[in-house]
């Protein structure tokens, strides 16, 4: 996988330390680069969405609930 | 007596003449005259018992001919009757089939409408609920309660990378 993609992560509170530390880690070993922006938005109502270049992994409630609405 | 052969061969002989005569030009057609009426009586009775006989073969050949026009007309009525029945039967049988086409035309028409109404309401009903859901949430979630969210989420990552 590329380095050279931006990664950005959303949560409605701050990331704690290890919260942190353990999202590093993986985004070193699947995607090659450990560096992240971080974005609070209330909008989620809970949970992390993290863009990965252009792809975008919603873990959000209000991801959830979208799917829910969708049905 | 004084009786004169002469005479006597003459008054024969007179009367054979006349006889004769009278034969001759009266008693021959006098007859034939008797004969030819008597034919003539013949003729017109077989003239007669002809036409007789002739009229009864036409009074025959008339009631055979009236007999066998009835029944032919009778055969006839018959037939119409039939066709009658049959065309009615196949009238009604038209109007039962459109009856049944516009019922089941209705009926599916119907079923869509209901199937639409009801994708409708399903929706609606997801949409209030996601409503309130959304409003919930945005209330209940205490801090602890997002930190575990946010440790879910990053479970769920690892497993989408």
């Amino acid at each position: 996988m590329s380095s050279s993609k931006s990664v950005v992560v959303e949560s409605v509170i701050p990331l704690s330390a290890e919260q942190k530390r353990v999202l590093s880690s993986l985004l070193k070993a699947r995607v090659g680069s450990e560096k992240f922006t971080e974005k609070v938005n209330p909008t989620l109502l809970g949970g992390l969405r993290v863009s990965i270049g252009t792809t975008q992994y919603d873990m959000s409630l209000t991801g959830k609930l979208s799917q829910l609405r969708n049905i | 007596m004084d009786i004169k052969l002469d005479q006597i061969l003459f008054q024969i002989v007179n009367f054979g003449v006349v006889f004769g005569a009278l034969t001759y030009f009266l008693y021959k057609p006098v007859v034939k005259m008797l004969d030819e009426r008597a034919k003539k009586v013949v003729d017109a009775e077989k003239a007669s018992n002809e036409a007789l006989r002739e009229r009864e073969e036409a009074e025959t050949l008339k009631s055979k001919t009236k007999s066998q026009a009835e029944k032919e007309a009778g055969k006839y009525l018959e037939k119409a009757k039939e066709q009658a029945a049959t065309y009615k039967k196949e009238l009604m049988q038209e109007a039962k089939d459109e009856v049944k086409a516009e019922r089941d035309k209705a009926m599916k028409a119907w079923e869509t409408e209901k199937a639409s109404m009801a994708r409708e309401m399903q929706k609606e009903f997801t949409l209030g609920v996601y409503t309130v859901a959304e409003k919930l949430l945005g209330k209940a979630v205490d801090k602890k309660a997002h930190a575990d969210l946010i440790d879910k989420s990053l479970k769920e990552l690892a497993k989408a990378l």
